[in-house]
């Protein structure tokens, strides 16, 4: 590199990196790219256990995130439910945080239903508090809470009525960003396969709990949602994401190579006594 | 999403992102929003929950949910310095039930359902799974080591140590590669959001304000 670029690359760095990442980030959106996404051996064990599910099998999932995460989980979460409901399987929402009743109807606003209807193939529990102990009351007894989220009498709904205890559900699907362990603990065992879906910073946390075989799968965040995607021949937000993804962290790897070459060159330059 | 629904939601993006450009009155608005509406959305789900599975519950009868409700209202005792020791039956109640509920389930969840993965049988393991299996029980158990003070860690303890400690930089450095995957998902969500009709349009005027008050500033 000649010393203009050299004093440029020193001077705009900061400037450099914000308009590559901006670049980046924007590009995809407005010239789609398709990067090639290939789904790995844990999404498809996923997507084949629901593609094996028979309609009317009974399906618990908890969106356990708020709008600030919805980035990270929400694109596969529309992904994996929208294979349940083309599945026609009945689904039971449930909620352990506070956020999570909204962001399941933004969920179900975004998707096919593909002709579900509330109380017969789908009910929306609401938000059940207490954390663990919220987490280990429901998977005691799931028919504790008396009411759903818009104040029906469970005793109503047609989905609710199959449900008698927590071993009822062929699989359960927690939604979230922090670590799995309480998920894991309350419902591991009692729900025999478990599909979580997860950020992409907690996959070194929940990896050895899918070797172990306490959890089926995962599904770890947009990538793992792109993925899906791909699988359901239905290309939507998270493959878009993917692509920017793969654009912008290929351009930050240019940047990491490019700084330590002009690293190398500097030091090279100051120990022969250069300035 | 209907056009008026789009264009808040972008300006109140874009309003957000001018903390990148300097802080500003825009920011400041949009901060003390989202504190506003996330308190208030707390106040009602709080409320509506309490009614859920409290009030309604006591109401047909179900007299034993008078003492979960004494131990909470006890809490509030923790603004009155005279009672204030009161509250502490109600932190007792929510720690105490908390921890039996987590601990009870560790030890067959945690611990021995973990410990299944050092079991491997050798007659059908191929050389990528007896790879993983030495890799996993090394890292386990020299990372174990890392954390057992009882012993000086010198000689052999020493070094297992010390790949404990190297075991636990690759899962840290490992952590930090996606969490920086997962955070760039955020601002390429928005990107993608912003990039699309009708609120693409106001990036425009966006850049026109941050331009005509860097070079206000720069005169000045």
């Amino acid at each position: 590199m000649n010393d203009m670029t050299m004093k440029v690359l020193n001077q705009y760095y900061r400037q450099i990196i914000f308009i590559a990442v901006l670049i980046g980030c924007f590009l995809p959106a407005f010239i789609p790219l398709g990067f090639p996404i290939s789904a790995t051996p844990l999404t498809v064990k996923a997507y084949n256990y629901i593609e094996e599910l028979e309609p009317g099998d009974l399906v618990l999932v908890s969106v356990d995130y708020g709008p600030n995460a919805w980035a990270e989980i929400g694109p596969g979460m529309n992904a994996i439910v929208q294979h349940l409901f083309l599945r026609k399987v009945n689904i039971v929402f449930v909620s352990f945080v506070t956020d999570g009743p909204p962001m399941t109807e933004k969920l179900l606003a975004e998707i096919d239903l593909a002709g579900a209807k509330y109380g017969i193939d789908y009910v929306i529990l609401g938000y059940i508090p207490g954390d663990e102990v919220g987490m280990a009351s429901f998977a005691e007894n799931p028919l504790k809470l008396t009411v759903d989220y818009y104040g029906n009498n469970i005793d109503q709904l047609d989905v609710m009525k199959k449900v008698k205890a927590i071993g009822d559900f062929k699989l359960y699907i927690p939604a979230h960003i922090t670590g799995p362990e309480a998920w894991i603990r309350q419902f591991s065992g009692k729900i025999q396969v478990i599909i979580m879906t997860i950020s992409p910073a907690a996959l070194a946390l929940v990896q050895p709990w899918v070797d172990s075989g306490q959890l089926y799968s995962m599904l770890p965040g947009t990538k793992g949602g792109g993925e899906y995607e791909v699988l359901l021949r239905k290309p939507g937000i998270a493959t878009s994401i993917m692509d920017a993804t793969s654009l912008t962290l290929t351009l930050v790897m240019a940047l990491i190579i490019i700084g330590n070459i002009v690293y190398r060159q500097e030091t090279s330059r100051a120990a022969k006594g250069g300035v | 999403m209907d056009i008026l629904t789009s264009i808040i939601i972008a300006l109140l993006t874009l309003m957000a992102w001018s903390m990148l450009y300097r802080e500003n009155v825009f920011y400041n608005l949009v901060e003390s929003l989202i504190i506003g509406f996330g308190m208030g959305y707390l106040l009602y789900i709080m409320i509506t929950t309490l009614g859920k599975i409290l009030f309604t519950p006591l109401m047909e009868g179900q007299w034993l949910l008078i003492i979960p409700t004494i131990a909470g209202v006890l809490l509030f005792t923790a603004f009155i310095e005279k009672y204030r020791f009161l509250s502490r039956w109600g932190v007792a109640a929510i720690a105490g039930s908390g921890l039996g509920f987590a601990v009870s389930r560790a030890i067959p969840v945690q611990i021995l359902g973990q410990a299944k993965m050092f079991y491997l049988d050798f007659s059908t393991a191929g050389i990528i799974d007896i790879a993983n299996w030495l890799i996993i029980s090394i890292t386990a158990i020299t990372t174990i080591v890392y954390f057992t003070f009882t012993k000086e860690h010198k000689g052999i303890l020493g070094n297992m140590s010390k790949i404990g400690r190297w075991s636990m930089m690759v899962a840290f450095g490992a952590t930090f590669g996606s969490t920086i995957g997962g955070d760039l998902t955020y601002v390429i969500e928005r990107c993608i959001f912003l990039s699309r009709p009708p609120q693409v349009y106001l990036l425009i005027p966006a850049a026109i304000v941050i331009l005509y008050d860097a070079m206000r500033r720069r005169k000045k």
